[in-house]
Order: structure tokens, then C-alpha cells, then sequence
């Protein structure tokens, strides 16, 4: 295998391949990313065995040719020191040539690298994708559903399938659902052109926060394709895999109520900023708990105690008050992330009592849901 | 760790090996198996030859091809479908269980059978063990679990009862005396190591180990204080003990040692020429062998056992030996 690449192009490539490779890893060979120099151009994968990541750089770019291939074939290179020597070669013009027994010359200017490089066979293949069941979101949409959801997931590794978030594709409409059994939050989105079959897969939430550090905030779109093995989300010339959860998520829509004793409308930041001076006083170990309680005349009230710290009382104006009166306990801190979630001006809060899980939602519109079961206090 | 090689595994172990290939082509794969034998058995040889017979693409006649890509990615330790999971430290602690169970509750990147091995299965603390026996018992995929251990009964019944046993024989004890003696080692030496391992190569290390030599003689020797009085026991220890003890790893081999003496009494007194471990000490187990019963000799045992025991504890081992001792003398326990 024998090519010349810019080193402009290869960089850029590299800096997202980079982030998959973990060093923590067991497996010698997942230490290396692979290089792979087809006729069409230079393919360049890195993965931790949970993510991986592939770039494509092409031969030619805007009309000026980047890459020149010798001759076609693949190696595996040490990522760190791979990464790092590329960024201080000399010159822009980098030569890599494989000589026998995985031998890597890497070479600018007058400076001249050799690597020892790994067999190419023995790093995990990549499964084929078909491409007819593809879908497109918005890369910027993509951001917010994961935002949306991912902080939900469960961080204890007793039910596996808890750390993951759950993807539907049913109705025309993607349905993601994550929870910790403790508190759940779910987004709708409709999207055109979906698949007529049904998915539901998990995907890791350490996963969907990788993806969210390599998109874009743009409208470009991101093709996403959902195998039974893995998911595969394509962005421009980088494509992004990961392995999925298996066994079965909970069904989770019996979980939501339906009607409601209370309903609350209140503005969103004015809750959210109470609730964050009221969870100062929550002592930590009982998890933030704070008290929320409607008061006649339109207001609630939210307040906290710490028999050795002290406590602390707010009054909010609420923009709209129905039904029964209502005294409850939560953690503030699953009660900042949904209002977090949601961020809009108002929220529109669902109670059915006391013991039971209560709803937030958009006054605007129906796609996200948020639910947060209460704390039994005495 | 330890290098891949399945070379001459069906000689090391031939009923197993066929055991195992007849559960392979007949395509009859289990979720769990736990592999038994003696140290010195081959336990890893015959894993790996399971392991890569199960994941080899083209073997030929049940014997994996050793030039597949399968094969290849074992070798180098580079296959993502296999793991596996040694003690950290003392035991296998339930924080590595939990990783392992979540690493396989994903997908693979390549579809295939998912294989998990656990070194030294017997060494599973309470806890992890418990959170492996939920996982064992409800894969969710093609998973198959390898638990490896020389001591079966060391493991949770409940995790004994979800698993296929194969068990690996020891190599007959009178081969592998021959074999030592034809390596010009001395026929009490030999009956000595062939019973603490049953490889020949590391009996033959064992035998000619300097220090191993020191344990013995010193074992022998508190036997015959111990015989006399607690006293001389107990000043024996003092005097040939102390640079003994200090590795754990010698203090295990003198107790396995000390126990190893009892029962030459216990089958002496059986059957006056049943084959000894101390063949040279014949004529003194005879002499014991008259003054004890069977009842006592049985209750020494089990002291020694339980001294087995608390060395796993990290006891302090002076006073380990000394209670031991003491112990023996009178039959009944100390506290």
C-alpha cells in the first residue's frame, strides 16, 4: 500500500476518528485506527468496540486532488502516536507507504517515520448497511432530541437496558424514551419518509453523547439507519456506529397518566430558578428533595429543610391554577433537568395526587413529555 | 497472560476433547459450562480449544484451523466476542462482574456467538457471584459462559446447578512418578511433587526447587515435634518456620504438606502399603498410625483445613501455625 494525502484533509479526518479510540481498552488491536486506500479514496476507522467511528476523505475535493493512490491497500497504526505525528509533520504532503511484515514509512519533507504497524484483517469488521432503510433528521434536530432525553438514562449497571435509550420508529413518528425508573423522558418527532417496518432498539446513552459532540449545530441533514445489531448515523463523509443494548425495554406507556386532579401553568425559568435556590438547603444524601404545595390565591410555593442547616421558603405566581389543592415532594434535581428539557417559557405541569408520578410538558406543543415520580415524605 | 496455544491438547486430554467436539458438531451449545480439574490439568488448554473451535470459521475434522481470521484475532487476543475475567487480587469482586455483564449486554459489532470465560471461578465472592448467577441464568443472546476452577465444590451450588460440568482427569499419579524418576529425581521427592501438581514439567521445577526442598524438610520435621510434644512443636515453628512463612504462597505449601503427612497416616492405617506421599517417613506413620484412631486423625484434618483457611484470611501466620498446633496436640479446638 503506497498513497500521498494532504495533511489538511488527513488531520481533519483524524480529529473525529481520534475520539472513538479509547485507552483504556483490553484489545491490542482497537489500540490502532485502520487505514483503508480504496480507488475512490482513503477510509479511516477508529472504535472502542461501543462507538466507532469511520471518515471518508475523497481522492478529490472541490476539484483539487487530495489524495494519490499508488497502490490500493489497508493497515492498522497506533492512534496516539499516528495522530500526534501527523499533526507536526513538516510539509503538507504526507507519503505513507506499507512495506512488508506491516512495516509504515511515513514520509514529509525530509523527516521520515517508520511504524510498526498491525494486520488490517484482524480489526472488527464493520457490518454492510442497507440502504433503503435509511431515514434523514435535521443534524441540529438530532442534537436536541438527544438532549432531550439522554440525561434520563439510569447510571446504576444493575438493568443494563436502563442506560440506554430507547428508539421507536412507529406511526410515521420517531419515539424516544429514556428512564431510570425513577423519573422517564420521552420525545415525539415526526418525520417523513420513515420505514414501514417497526424498530425499537436501545442505543447507549454514552453513545448518544459522543454522537452529540460530533454533530453539527446546522440543518444539514444525518442519515440514521437502525440494524439489529447496530445503529449507524451518517453525517457528510463521517459515519458513526455503535453497538446496541440487548433485551427488552420496558413498556413504558402504561406508565403515563392519563387524567389529572391539578394542573399547573407556570413560567418555566421562574420555577426552575426557585427550585435551584430551594435544593441549596436539600441535603445531598436524600436526594435534593424539595416541597411544592399550591397556595390559594394563585401562587405556589416552594420550599425546603435541613434540620441542621436551616430552611428556605419561595412564593411563585403561578399563571394558572385547576384543580384539587396539592402538597408534594420531588428531587430537585430530576425536576431541573426536565424543566432543563423542556426550555420554554411555560410549562404545563400534570398532578394526580400526591403518590403518584405527576407530567410535564410545553404548553405549545405535545412532543415532549417529562415524568418524575414524587418523594414520600412525612 | 497467558499465550494462546492449543497444541497437543487431545493427547493432554483426550475424553474431553472429544466431549467437546461432539458438542460443537452437533451444533448442541450450551450457555454455561464450568471446566474442573486439578492444577496442572490443562484447564486453559482445553478452554482456548473450546473457545476456538466454537468461533473458528472452517475447522477441519473438529479441529480448529488455526488460519482463519477467527483464529488468527484469538491468537493475538484481538477478538471483541471473547472475554474474560481473572481475580483481582484475592477474589473476583462484584464491580468486574458488573462490567463484564455490561459489556455483554450489548451487541457485537460482528454477529456471532458471544463467549465469556472466568479464570479461577472458585475465587467469586459472595456478591459477585450472586450478580453472575442472574446474568448466567437469563442470557439474552447466543452468549456461552467457560467458568474455570480446580476446586467445584468451592462454588455456589446455585451456579453449579445452571452450568454443564466437564471435568478434566489428572494424569494417573503413578505415570507421573515414573516420569520423575526417569528425570533422575529420587523416587520420595518424586511421590512428594506428584502429588502437589500434576504437570511434569512443573513437578520437575517443583523438585528441583531449593526452597521447596527446605519446606518439606521442615513439614516432616514439626511432624515428629508435634509427635513428641506441643512444645518442641511450638519451638520448631519458632526456629524452622519463621523465613517460611513470610510468603504466603510457601505457607499454603507447607500446610498442603502438612496435610498431605496426615493422610499418609490416615492410609497407612488403612492399608499398611498404600502409597505415601513421604515414602521415606514410612516406618514413623506406622508407629502414629498404632496410636491414633481414625476419629482423631479425621479431626486433625480438618484443623489443618481450617488453618487453610484462615491463611486465605490473612491471618497472622505465626500465630496461625502456633494455634494450629496446638490444635493438633489435643484433639479438641482452641479458640
Amino acid at each position: 500500500m503506497k498513497f500521498e494525502v494532504m495533511r489538511d484533509s488527513l488531520l481533519e479526518g483524524l480529529s473525529d476518528v481520534i475520539k472513538a479510540v479509547s485507552s483504556k481498552t483490553t484489545i491490542p488491536i482497537l489500540t490502532g485506527l485502520k487505514l483503508e486506500i480504496t480507488n475512490k479514496g482513503l477510509y479511516i476507522t477508529g472504535s472502542d468496540s461501543d462507538i466507532t467511528i469511520q471518515t471518508f476523505i475523497p481522492v478529490e475535493k472541490n476539484g483539487e486532488q487530495v489524495i494519490s493512490i499508488t497502490e490500493p491497500g489497508s493497515i492498522v497504526l497506533q492512534a496516539r502516536v499516528f495522530n500526534e505525528i501527523v499533526r507536526k509533520l513538516p510539509t503538507n504532503n504526507v507519503e505513507i507507504e506499507v512495506t512488508n511484515q506491516f512495516q509504515t514509512h511515513i514520509r514529509s519533507g525530509k523527516s521520515e517515520f517508520n511504524l510498526i504497524g498491525l494486520d488490517a484483517s484482524e480489526y472488527p469488521m464493520l457490518p454492510e448497511i442497507e440502504e433503503e432503510r435509511q431515514f434523514f433528521i435535521p443534524s441540529d434536530l438530532l442534537k436536541s432530541i438527544i438532549k432531550e432525553t439522554v440525561f434520563a438514562v439510569s447510571t446504576s449497571e444493575s438493568r443494563p437496558v436502563l442506560t440506554g435509550v430507547n428508539w421507536q420508529v412507529k406511526d410515521g413518528e420517531l419515539h424516544c424514551i429514556a428512564t431510570d425508573s425513577h423519573r422517564l423522558a420521552k420525545r415525539k418527532t415526526a418525520i417523513k419518509d420513515l420505514p414501514e417496518e417497526e424498530y425499537s432498539i436501545v442505543i447507549p446513552g454514552k453513545s448518544l453523547n459522543e454522537l452529540n459532540k460530533i454533530l453539527e449545530e446546522t440543518s444539514s441533514e444525518v442519515a440514521i439507519v437502525m440494524t439489529q445489531q447496530q445503529v449507524l448515523f451518517k453525517t457528510g463523509n463521517v459515519l458513526f456506529y455503535s453497538r446496541l443494548l440487548e433485551g427488552n425495554y420496558p413498556d413504558t406507556s402504561r406508565l403515563i397518566p392519563n387524567e389529572s386532579k391539578t394542573t399547573i401553568l407556570v413560567n418555566s425559568k421562574s420555577l426552575l430558578q426557585a427550585i435551584d435556590r430551594a435544593s441549596l438547603l436539600a441535603r445531598e444524601e436524600r436526594n435534593n428533595v424539595v416541597r411544592f404545595s399550591t397556595l390559594g390565591n394563585g401562587f405556589i410555593e416552594v420550599s425546603s429543610n435541613s434540620p441542621e442547616i436551616g430552611n428556605v421558603e419561595e412564593q411563585i405566581q403561578a399563571e394558572e391554577i385547576d384543580g384539587e389543592e396539592l402538597k408534594i415532594s420531588f428531587s430537585a434535581k430530576y425536576m431541573m433537568d426536565a424543566l432543563k428539557a423542556i426550555d420554554g417559557q411555560d410549562v404545563k405541569i400534570l398532578f394526580t395526587g400526591a403518590m403518584r408520578p405527576f407530567i410535564l410538558k410545553s404548553v405549545h406543543d405535545d412532543s415532549i413529555l417529562q415524568l418524575i415520580l414524587p418523594v414520600r415524605t412525612y | 497472560m497467558e499465550n494462546w496455544s492449543i497444541e497437543d491438547v487431545d493427547r493432554l486430554q483426550p475424553t474431553v476433547v472429544k466431549q467437546i467436539q461432539t458438542i460443537v458438531s452437533k451444533n448442541r451449545i450450551g450457555h454455561a459450562y464450568i471446566l474442573e480439574g486439578a492444577k496442572g490439568t490443562g484447564k486453559v488448554k482445553v478452554m482456548q480449544f473450546f473457545v476456538q473451535l466454537l468461533f473458528c470459521e472452517s475447522p477441519v475434522n473438529n479441529v480448529p484451523c488455526e488460519t482463519c481470521r477467527s483464529c488468527k484475532r484469538l491468537k493475538s487476543f484481538n477478538h471483541l466476542n471473547y472475554m474474560q475475567l481473572e481475580p483481582d487480587g484475592q477474589f473476583i469482586k462484584k464491580g468486574q462482574v458488573d462490567e463484564l455483564v455490561h459489556a455483554l449486554s450489548k451487541t457485537t459489532i460482528e454477529k456471532q456467538r458471544k463467549i465469556y470465560v472466568i479464570h479461577h471461578a472458585d475465587q467469586l465472592n459472595a456478591s459477585a457471584a450472586n450478580t453472575l448467577l442472574k446474568f448466567l441464568e437469563e442470557p439474552q443472546s447466543e452468549i456461552t459462559a467457560i467458568l474455570l476452577t480446580d476446586k467445584m465444590h468451592a462454588l455456589l451450588p446455585t451456579i453449579r446447578s445452571r452450568c454443564q460440568h466437564l471435568s478434566l482427569s489428572p494424569m494417573p499419579t503413578a505415570i507421573l512418578k515414573q516420569k520423575l524418576i526417569q528425570e533422575g529425581i529420587t523416587d520420595s521427592m518424586a511421590s512428594t511433587v506428584s502429588k502437589m501438581t500434576n504437570q511434569v514439567e512443573e513437578a520437575i521445577n517443583l523438585a528441583k526447587d531449593e526452597q521447596f526442598g527446605l519446606v518439606r524438610k521442615s513439614v516432616l520435621k514439626l511432624v515428629e515435634a508435634n509427635g513428641r510434644s506441643v512444645q518442641d512443636a511450638l519451638m520448631c515453628i519458632h526456629e524452622d518456620f519463621g523465613p517460611l512463612l513470610k510468603e504466603k504462597e510457601q505457607a499454603e505449601q507447607a500446610l498442603d504438606l502438612l496435610l498431605f503427612a496426615y493422610r499418609d497416616i490416615v492410609a497407612i492405617k488403612a492399608s499398611p502399603i498404600a502409597d505415601c506421599t513421604f515414602p521415606d517417613m514410612i516406618s514413623y506413620w506406622k508407629q502414629i498410625a498404632l496410636q491414633t484412631t481414625y476419629e482423631q486423625l479425621s479431626k486433625q484434618l480438618e484443623m489443618i483445613l481450617h488453618a487453610k483457611q484462615n491463611l486465605h484470611k490473612n491471618m497472622n501466620r505465626t500465630l496461625m501455625m502456633e494455634q494450629l498446633m496446638l490444635n493438633l496436640q489435643e484433639g479438641f479446638t482452641f479458640v
